[in-house]
């Protein structure tokens, strides 16, 4: 299936594309939560470093720089709480009491000061912190240490990168998966046309009773094939018709002239013109009744054929009978062929033949050669008719087979223009592939047909 | 001859009849099945034009009941239809011949002449063929004119023999092909004028008076006179 890539491709791409702003999107959104969350964290721990220090503040003013120590000493002991931080210093910032260390060097006399240090088990902190003077010269450090913040703005931003790979993950698999089914419904389609642009006008597209877009578009598609087969059987019907409900009245007109040139015999003259009548009117019947002959055969009149025909025979018959037609244009028909039986029509399949034999004879310059051969292709009888004539324009392949069709040059060569029509009928009637080919020079007409009977068909 | 036309259509029949009456030929025209077979049962013809259609009685059905009858008589049965399944069904009934309409009545005239003129049961054991100094060995297959052996390829005998057999009779192409290749199909060139011509210049060329003879219009004949 060459269809199949380049649907699922673009499919895919777009819920990618599509997988990709959701994605960066989502990481904006993190990064703002992951940066306001650490700014509220911060803003809280210097809300409670006040709150300390007021509460320290009013005991100083109440119990004095006695009841201030005992405090201190009280929160920084081992009962107090860990992420807290004191120090009680004097002038020379050498420490009192307290559960930091040393006086931090950076620290300004008032102010907040960021600072790291080991808390009492050794393990490393960094440190938020107010310092101030008191009065009489001590100094006095209030802090709180960071490590809840830095844990839980560790786990929200672990949490929020699984998050994003998470959403990629099952973005790019559903979109996959989408892309898939949606190439899925195209290609059945993409199918159907392509089976009904070879010729099945009765194809329909599948519809899957959802009422999605998908079955509506088919529908309307099917609704319309149905319209273009109605208008092209109305077509067809009106010139069977009209090849029907003239052929009684032009074949009349035909036995009347013959009968006219007979009682003509003392004026050669005028019996030569009914003669000339005569063959016109022969050719038209002969045109009605192979028009009318491809519509029985298209119309199913003529029942799939069961028995087995000589292939070989039917090639070496066709080319025996037009030998001597094409000796005296200096063409020699060349038969190669394997032996091989197949299920058919002889009758219509020797006419096949040999309308492809007239029709490559009409094209073959003097001196050519026509190879009629026959060999077997996997299931099928390959049947070859190659001339060496000016060949069929490739624009004009598609079209030889219809009815009427005659290439702009081949316009002053006698013919109805129904031959190859006649062919293509015989050739569906036995379920076999007609394809025409460059036989470099000249035109290679290859007939496929079934060597057994498929079943059902 | 006396010739029964069986023919619900009146444009058909009237002008089979007239054209057989011009040829000498005594005409009756039955326009139902049931009439048809009424006459045919009770008077001697030698030849009936029967078509497949009919109101009454179908063409088939006749036919059938005619044979079962026990009357020999050559049928010839026209038919619109014309394709291959009808024409196995129509001499699978008994019918001798088979003739898709619409038709020239030179093809129609040809094939009763042929059909009247058939030998009947076992006649086929000739060894011999002669017309005029022109002499046929079917079981040499040798054929000689004037006591000078003619050297024909396989079809130009099977060609030869036909004519000879029909000799002085107007045989069409498509008499032709049916019975010397086998073939009912419908040639969009004449490609049996050609293999006459091949057949005149070994029989005909070095004679004075030629025995292959072009009837206009309709197509061959085989005979000492001209036509």
């Amino acid at each position: 299936m060459t269809g199949r890539r380049p649907f699922a491709n673009s499919v895919f791409q777009l819920s990618l594309r599509y997988v990709m702003v959701f994605v960066a999107s989502a990481a904006v959104l993190l990064a703002w939560l992951n940066w306001n969350v650490g700014r509220f964290l911060e803003v809280q721990r210097g809300e409670i470093i006040e709150a300390e220090i007021q509460g320290l503040a009013e005991t100083w003013r109440r119990d004095g720089l006695d009841g201030l120590l005992a405090v201190l000493r009280e929160r920084s002991g081992p009962r107090g709480d860990r992420e807290s931080a004191y120090l009680l210093a004097d002038a020379a910032q050498r420490p009192l009491v307290g559960n930091v260390a040393a006086w931090p060097a950076a620290a300004p006399p008032d102010g907040w000061v960021d600072f790291s240090a080991h808390d009492a088990d050794g393990a490393p902190r960094t440190v938020r912190a107010r310092t101030f003077v008191l009065p009489g010269g001590l100094r006095l450090l209030v802090g709180r240490g960071g490590s809840g913040i830095a844990a839980i703005r560790d786990s929200l931003r672990d949490a929020s990168v699984l998050a994003l790979v998470a959403a990629l993950g099952i973005g790019v698999a559903s979109g996959w998966w989408t892309a898939r089914s949606v190439a899925r419904r195209i290609e059945a389609i993409d199918h159907a046309a392509r089976e009904i642009r070879d010729g099945d006008l009765s194809r329909r597209i599948p519809l899957r009773g959802s009422g999605d877009e998908f079955d509506r578009l088919s529908e309307n598609l099917n609704d319309m094939l149905a319209r273009i087969q109605s208008l092209m059987e109305g077509v067809r019907h009106v010139g069977n018709s009209l090849a029907h409900d003239m052929r009684m009245p032009l074949s009349r007109v035909r036995n009347r002239l013959e009968q006219l040139r007979g009682a003509l015999d003392d004026r050669p003259e005028a019996q030569a013109e009914a003669a000339a009548c005569i063959a016109e009117a022969d050719q038209m019947l002969a045109t009605f009744a192979a028009l009318l002959r491809i519509a029985r055969i298209e119309g199913g009149a003529v029942r799939r054929p069961q028995a087995m025909v000589e292939l070989d025979a039917l090639l070496r018959d066709a080319a025996e009978l037009y030998a001597a037609l094409a000796d005296a244009r200096q063409v020699a028909i060349e038969v190669d062929a394997a032996a091989l039986r197949a299920p058919g029509d002889r009758d219509l399949l020797f006419q096949a033949l040999a309308n492809l034999l007239d029709n490559a004879l009409k094209w073959s310059p003097r001196g050519a050669r026509i190879d009629l051969r026959l060999a077997r292709e996997g299931a099928s009888a390959r049947i070859e008719v190659a001339d060496q004539g000016p060949g069929i324009d490739p624009a004009h392949r598609e079209r030889v087979f219809e009815r009427f069709f005659r290439a702009d040059d081949s316009r002053g060569t006698p013919g109805s223009g129904l031959g190859l029509a006649l062919v293509k009928a015989v050739a569906d009637l036995h379920h076999a592939a007609l394809a025409l080919e460059d036989a470099r020079p000249g035109l290679r007409v290859v007939l496929r047909l079934p060597l057994a009977t498929s079943v059902g068909a | 001859m006396r010739i029964l036309i069986v023919e619900d259509d009146p444009n058909t029949a009237s002008f089979v009849a007239k054209g057989l009456r011009e040829a000498g030929h005594a005409v009756d025209h039955a326009r139902d099945g049931r009439e048809g077979l009424y006459l045919a049962t009770g008077e001697p013809y030698d030849a009936i034009v029967l078509d497949r259609m009919l109101p009454g009685l179908d063409g088939l059905a006749l036919l059938q009941a005619l044979r079962a009858a026990g009357h020999a008589t050559p049928v010839l049965l026209l038919s619109a239809l014309g394709e291959v399944d009808d024409r196995v069904a129509g001499l699978k009934a008994g019918g001798d011949d088979y003739l898709a309409k619409p038709f020239a009545f030179s093809e129609l005239a040809a094939r009763l002449e042929a059909l009247s003129r058939r030998p009947r049961g076992g006649a086929s054991a000739q060894t011999q063929l002669r017309v005029g100094d022109l002499e046929m060995d079917l079981l040499a297959r040798g054929v000689r004119r004037a006591g000078r052996g003619v050297d024909l390829q396989p079809r130009e005998f099977r060609l030869l023999e036909y004519l000879m057999r029909h000799a002085g009779q107007v045989v069409t192409r498509t008499m032709l092909l049916e019975g010397v290749w086998d073939y009912h199909f419908d040639p969009q060139t004449n490609v049996i004028d050609v293999h006459i011509s091949r057949l005149r210049a070994k029989v005909d060329r070095d004679f004075p008076r030629p025995l292959i003879h072009t009837v206009r219009g309709a197509g061959y004949m085989l005979s000492e006179h001209s036509p």
